[in-house]
């Protein structure tokens, strides 16, 4: 093997290539910093960034610790993720068996799904206040609509043939649905718990923006008040590293579980 | 008809069978009175133009779709949906992708009310994988194997049932043709040792001929029973009887037969696609 | 190694398309059915299921406020917010009437949408293209998809001030990693027997771009246009939200927060309406240009 075509492989190997794209991000950043030239308090250089997270990693923020800010916002997105699942699933599969059903449901789906969660964040807070239950309920009601769709889009894909070669077999309707229907929509069930975590981080922020003071929403909005620039980006690159970590918690779950939905 | 032949397979009776689906252009039959007995341990390949019911006549005998009028009956008892002992396989081969060779395998006993012990179940997969020639794949995962290899693990799935009647729709359809030829000998080979009764459909007629004891050719839509061939060329066949005069002879027959259907259905369905393309208008 | 591609309908339905011979130049296609577009869109509202969707939950919300099982505060009974809504279209709200604020609203969605379309489609067919953006993008999408566009509104505005240039690169911002990404994929879709077959019939250069990758690439991008309109739309309420005193957004806003039950109705309304107007809109476009591959996937 070459010298060319090894240095290449190295450089394609994944956790190069990230590195490479943060360095080129920090350098593009930097690069702006200075022709802009504008004050650190309004554009803060990436050590600045770094710096700041640092101390809040150290000293927590107002009153409490980093990690609980993030703990809460965790919870949050996952007690939505998981109520979004635990009916949109059932849901799916429902209207998947049942022509009437789908047909009654379907256009209440297409007419919710696009609604932005900050709409019914409006209406949660005419309603439930601004505690936890509008907060989770956002994201329930932003997830619940995609995990439904996704589900129902798993069950249809799914080929007449599989569910065919099972009664064949001797698998009855109760068999059928769980050792085929199950297994086999598990993959879009796995897009579509993957679309919503998007979605759920992004009602999280809406719903951390009005009236709280724990959670990454709540950091970047007071930061921002305070004209504190840094802390904003650093609370924007927390969100940024838990987003990412749990994308890759799902895509790691559908490797484990799915693999063979992607040959 | 010949009944007087030993099997472990069972009859199969089609009787006046009527097949109407309802289309936006109105009622349509994909059969029509097709009416066709199978004796035990018979061989019956039904050929004919595509699109002239031959898959829908499998579908009603397997229990997955219901005649509109007549009744099948199997081993004199009227069907009721799909059954195990009436195995089926798909022209694609339909195995499950998150199981693996053994998993899809043991499916169908695995289904029973009171399944046999893990042991028992593996020892008897482990007897099919290896009829099928696939001893050591177990553990392989579906999307590892090659296309003549998923048929060989969707055929072993059916086996293990000990299927009294096999229903088989272009089983070998997507198959290269050297491929194919082995699947043949292997289907011949287990067909001769287990006996059951076979329906076959394709649209292969060297298949057909070489394979079964009658070959049905049927007409284009909707799907009657054109003509029934005796095919009575000596067994054990293979590739020398793919040469002989009985063989070509009986080839040109029905390939004549089977062409003018073909030639009706192409002009059907030119009917249709105008008649469908002017609606969209 | 593909073996198991006979198993993927998908891909198998995709190449389906093809078939039908409908493959021309999205262009010419958009043209000859222009003037279908409009009779298109009228017959889509009008049987559309969402129309009954609509009026039964009219009906339901009717029903409850009407048993007053909740306070006027909670829930106004819909006659009142029509009341309302009716009101507010001569008379201004703040700075301006319903309809301004939906003008406003739509203005920034559209500008945004947009422009975050076009440098999405463009980054994604460059990637598709260029090893090096292929190289560095990659890794910083997967990082930025699941961050809401919307943390960076406050960033936005200390930068940008609090005309409309904050608002609408916020809505790009959500628009564009997403688009991006949709485009990547899509490009990458395009099966490669067929661009063999397209290049043995002698494609080459820009044709082979123009009528294969396009034609190919275009149904999912047109999927992915879908869903990042919902996005824009979360992302003006979200501008609205920080800083304006105009827009749909910004009413909801101010209604909640003077507990004007009524008016927060008539802005979500309003917003879920044009939201599924300009959906429409988009499905309908989708139509015209891939003349109904997507249902011809779906139905075989």
């Amino acid at each position: 093997m070459n010298l060319a075509s090894r240095c290449r492989q190295i450089l394609e190997a994944g956790p190069i290539r990230g590195l490479a794209a943060a360095v080129a991000v920090i350098a593009v950043w930097e690069l702006l910093v200075a022709i802009t030239n504008q004050p650190s308090a309004v554009f803060p250089p990436p050590d600045t960034v770094a710096r700041t997270l640092q101390a809040l990693a150290a000293d927590g923020f107002s009153n409490a610790d980093l990690s609980s800010h993030i703990g809460r916002s965790l919870a949050r997105v996952a007690l939505g993720l998981l109520a979004s699942l635990a009916v949109g699933v059932p849901i799916g599969f429902l209207m998947g068996r049942s022509t009437l059903l789908r047909r009654a449901l379907t256009p209440f789906i297409t007419l919710f799904r696009p609604i932005p969660p900050f709409a019914f964040l409006a209406i949660l807070i005419v309603w439930f206040g601004i505690g936890e239950t509008s907060k989770v309920l956002v994201i329930f009601l932003g997830c619940v609509t995609i995990v439904a769709l996704s589900t129902l889009d798993g069950v249809l894909r799914m080929p007449a043939e599989y569910r065919e070669a099972a009664l064949t077999l001797g698998a009855n309707r109760r068999q059928v649905f769980l050792r085929v229907v199950m297994p086999g929509t598990l993959p879009q069930i796995l897009n579509g718990t993957r679309v919503a975590l998007a979605v759920a981080w992004t009602a999280l922020i809406a719903a951390e923006w009005v009236g709280t003071q724990e959670g990454v929403g709540a950091i970047i909005l007071q930061s921002s008040k305070f004209l504190r620039t840094d802390q904003a980006l650093a609370g924007i690159v927390i969100l940024g590293i838990f987003g990412a970590l749990t994308d890759r918690l799902i895509v790691l779950l559908q490797h484990v579980s799915t693999d063979w939905a992607s040959r | 008809m010949n009944t007087t032949e030993l099997g472990t397979g069972i009859n199969v009776a089609v009787t006046a069978v009527t097949k109407t689906y309802e289309t936006k252009q109105g009622p349509l039959d994909a059969l029509r009175k097709v009416t066709l007995n199978l004796a035990a341990g018979e061989f019956v390949a039904v050929v004919g133009p595509s699109g002239c019911g031959k898959s829908t006549l499998l579908r009603l005998v397997a229990g997955l779709d219901r005649p509109t009028s007549g009744e099948i009956r199997i081993d004199g008892k009227a069907i009721d949906g799909p059954d195990p002992r009436h195995g089926v396989v798909f022209q694609r081969p339909a195995l499950f992708p998150w199981l693996d060779v053994l998993g899809n395998v043991t499916f169908g006993p695995r289904m029973k009310a009171r399944a046999p012990n893990k042991k028992t179940l593996v020892a008897e997969a482990e007897r099919y994988i290896t009829a099928v020639g696939l001893a050591g794949f177990e553990r392989h995962k579906i999307y590892e194997l090659s296309g003549g290899m998923m048929h060989r693990v969707a055929l072993a799935r059916v086996l293990i049932n000990e299927p009294l009647v096999l229903l088989m729709d272009e089983p070998f359809g997507a198959l290269d043709a050297q491929t194919r030829l082995v699947m043949q000998e292997l289907l011949t080979e287990i067909w001769q040792a287990e006996r059951s009764t076979v329906l076959f459909v394709t649209h292969d007629v060297d298949e057909a001929l070489l394979l079964s004891d009658r070959t049905v050719v049927m007409t284009a839509r909707p799907g009657q029973i054109k003509e029934i061939h005796d095919v009575t060329l000596p067994r054990p066949r293979g590739l020398t009887t793919l040469t002989t005069p009985e063989f070509a002879s009986l080839k040109r027959e029905v390939l004549g037969s089977i062409r003018e259907e073909t030639q009706r259905t192409m002009s059907l369905e030119r009917a249709e696609v105008r008649a469908h393309s002017g609606d969209d208008r | 190694m593909r073996s198991g591609a006979s198993y993927e309908h998908d891909y198998e339905l995709r190449d389906k398309r093809w078939l039908d011979g409908r493959a021309g130049t999205p262009v010419l296609m958009l043209r000859s059915r222009r003037g279908r577009l409009g009779r298109k869109l009228i017959h889509a509202v009008v049987f559309a299921p969402v129309t009954y969707s609509l009026l039964s939950l009219l009906g339901l919300w009717w029903l409850v406020a009407a048993v007053h099982i909740t306070s006027t505060d909670i829930l106004p009974a819909p006659a009142l917010v029509a009341e309302r809504a009716v009101e507010l279209t001569h008379s201004p709200y703040g700075s301006e009437t319903l309809f301004g604020h939906a003008l406003t609203s739509i203005v920034r969605v559209t500008a945004g949408f947009a422009s975050g379309c076009v440098a999405g489609i463009a980054v994604g067919i460059l990637m598709r293209y260029v090893y090096a953006i292929r190289y560095f993008a990659d890794p910083i999408l997967a990082f930025l998809r699941p961050v809401p566009a919307f943390a960076f509104v406050t960033v936005l505005i200390t930068w940008f001030g609090l005309g409309e240039l904050p608002k609408v690169m916020l809505i790009f911002l959500a628009v564009f990693s997403l688009t991006t990404v949709f485009t990547a994929a899509a490009m990458e879709a395009l099966p490669p027997q067929m661009q063999d077959a397209a290049r043995t019939l002698g494609a080459t250069g820009w044709r082979l771009f123009w009528f294969v990758q396009v034609p190919a690439a275009l149904p999912d991008v047109l999927v992915g246009m879908r869903l990042t309109l919902a996005l824009a739309w979360t992302a003006v309420m979200g501008a609205e939200l920080v800083a304006a005193d105009s827009g749909l957004g910004w009413m909801v806003w101010n209604a909640v927060r003077f507990g004007q039950t009524e008016v927060v109705f008539v802005a979500v309304v309003g917003i879920a309406v044009i939201g599924a107007l300009m959906d429409l809109l988009l499905v309908l476009l989708t139509q015209a240009l891939t003349g109904n591959w997507r249902t011809h996937m779906r139905s075989s």
